[in-house]
């Protein structure tokens, strides 16, 4: 093999490795990241969607009784506090959950803000596809 | 001989007598400076805070911010000896007298400016909760505290420091909730509604817009000590426009838009409304929201414990006092919802967004801490033009999505916004609650003597 052949050999081995060393994006992001983190988000989302479908609830009844100068009864109250006392702890447990996850994934693989940002994009996208509500 | 001896006596006694707390705190040694310790435990405590008022009940928007304050006033009363030209909030803040503050000699001995403050903060959150705190917060509270040192620990010159640093910690929580004690809230959330209250009558005051809560929320806030006296003058807004049955008065045109805005439903504005709701139930209300966003925007900013300390006291003072002028002028007007004004005047089968808050319409409180917010963070994130990019994932643990802003204006914009998309607020409650808030947080910032380029 003439010299000439090896220094071009050489030379394209070296492009290569300097094109793939340049793809290489900084910014990505880790599947197994994104569907735990989705995952969490659509816990989190459902129960969201849960609390105001109750709300929503409570409130038009509560409306309608106000509208007929009727206050709601000690059972009715307790009843409320109680719906809304159970989706207080589900949520809390959900966001403790999401909170520690996130915090720990932003610690150690998604330091910078713009690997925060495109983690934020594919999390977005991963819960549009798989996140129906309840 | 005699004389030396009577000479070394006077200077003992003299050095006896001197008052530590005059031993210039403000001057630590370079080695020693808060801001060569890390905040991250700091901000779990925020956010710890944050869950603490979603599980702690009797912890209503007021109550909230209250309990942030004394926190924020806390942890920076911990730390600020270990940063240059620092001064206590004692002595510039309303009523907080420095005779009550525990001595620390910071020249001699080497604080742990993170142990004071972990001990400082644990207490005054076990303090301030108190007798709502379930036994399973309170044991996180414990846990934490004892993680934290734990951590910190190592990093003390000596066991005899660090038990030291505690000890400092736990005597400026104490005097802090001894201050708040007397500020007209202590104890507030046993009894958030101050029943029984009788509502003031008449055609364009607030009536109860739902039958659980016929009693509006703590109407005697008005009446609680302020941080900063001067931020009353924010309580004395333009008076709301006058009210009108009149289709063709000013007053029924703020009624109507909101009742046109929430006819149109449009989906974007139905999301803002529900992502700044801090509510139903669940979340840490809208103090705890602005609170949430301060502790990412010094993670992400990597602040250190100064930093942290100081952004953490300033957005607590100025939270608080929003509440307090924001609540003032709602009990001086107590004007109608815009709820029970569209019922009455325009469309009976109306609905809104998002569940109208038990209290009346004018101003927006939402509005107003937001933008006591926004004057914070443009203070210590910018050169002062509010321009900073920033992706809000604060409500992501509650089920919303991200929301991205370019300034914080930006930011207390559509939170005032959200009022009038949810169907609850006449705009002028919204603009005029920023105005408001823009001077409450001004002057948390002009008038104390804020430690120089935190770091």
């Amino acid at each position: 093999m003439s010299t000439l052949r090896i220094l071009k050999r050489s030379l394209l081995l070296a492009v290569g490795v300097v094109s793939l060393l340049g793809c290489t994006d900084t910014n990505a992001v880790q599947e197994t990241d994104v569907a735990l983190m989705a995952d969490l988000r659509c816990e989190a989302q459902q129960l969201k969607n849960k609390r105001f479908e109750v709300a929503n609830v409570l409130r038009f009844r509560n409306d309608s009784l106000a509208k007929l100068d009727i206050p709601l009864t000690d059972l009715q109250k307790q009843e409320e506090d109680s719906i809304r006392q159970r989706l207080t702890l589900r949520t809390g447990e959900v966001a403790v959950r999401l909170t520690r996850t996130m915090d720990s994934l932003f610690e150690i693989h998604y330091k910078t803000v713009e690997q925060r940002q495109a983690f934020d994009v594919a999390v977005e996208r991963k819960v549009q596809e798989m996140c129906v509500s309840e | 001989m005699k004389k030396i001896i009577y000479f070394l006596l006077t200077i003992l006694m003299v050095s006896g007598c001197t008052d530590v707390g005059e031993i210039v705190p403000n001057t630590p040694t370079q080695a020693n400076i808060t801001s060569n310790y890390s905040a991250d435990f700091l901000h779990d405590w925020f956010k710890l805070e944050c869950r603490l008022v979603k599980d702690t009940p009797g912890f209503f928007p007021p109550q909230a911010a209250r309990v942030f304050a004394y926190t924020g006033i806390a942890a920076y009363e911990s730390v600020y000896r270990g940063i240059p030209e620092a001064r206590s909030l004692a002595g510039q803040i309303n009523a907080f007298n420095p005779s009550t503050m525990p001595r620390a000699d910071a020249v001699s001995i080497q604080y742990h400016w993170g142990i004071v403050a972990n001990a400082a903060v644990a207490d005054i959150m076990r303090l301030m909760f108190d007798k709502n705190l379930s036994k399973d917060n309170l044991t996180i509270i414990n846990q934490k505290e004892e993680e934290n040192f734990k951590a910190l620990r190592p990093d003390a010159a000596s066991k005899a420091v660090a038990d030291l640093s505690v000890e400092l910690g736990k005597a400026i929580a104490e005097a802090v909730f001894e201050y708040s004690k007397t500020d007209g809230g202590h104890e507030s959330y046993l009894n958030p509604f101050s029943k029984p209250f009788t509502p003031v009558k008449g055609i364009d005051k607030w009536i109860p817009t739902d039958a659980k809560n016929q009693t509006p929320l703590s109407p005697g806030w008005k009446s609680c000590r302020p941080l900063l006296t001067a931020n009353m003058e924010f309580a004395l807004p333009p008076k709301p426009i006058d009210f009108s049955v009149n289709p063709n008065s000013n007053f029924y045109k703020a009624a109507l838009q909101v009742y046109d805005v929430v006819k149109r439903a449009k989906p974007e504005e139905q999301e803002i409304a529900r992502f700044w709701a801090d509510d139903p139930f669940s979340t840490c209300t809208p103090t705890g929201h602005t609170f949430n966003i301060m502790s990412q925007l010094l993670e992400e900013t990597e602040a250190t414990l100064e930093k942290s300390a100081v952004g953490y006291a300033m957005l607590a003072i100025a939270e608080n006092d929003a509440f307090i002028t924001c609540w003032k002028v709602k009990y001086d007007y107590n004007l109608i919802r815009p709820v029970s004004y569209i019922q009455k005047y325009i469309d009976v089968n109306f609905k809104t967004v998002i569940g109208t808050p038990p209290f009346p319409a004018y101003t927006s409180g939402h509005a107003t801490e937001a933008a006591v917010g926004e004057r914070v963070f443009t203070k210590l994130f910018t050169n002062g033009d509010g321009k900073y990019s920033f992706t809000d994932r604060s409500q992501l643990q509650h089920g919303f999505g991200t929301r991205k802003f370019d300034s914080f204006m930006q930011v207390s914009e559509e939170c005032g916004d959200s009022r009038l998309y949810g169907g609850i607020h006449y705009d002028m409650d919204n603009q005029l609650g920023l105005q408001m808030g823009r001077g409450i947080g001004n002057n948390v910032i002009k008038l104390i003597n804020w430690p120089k380029n935190v770091k």
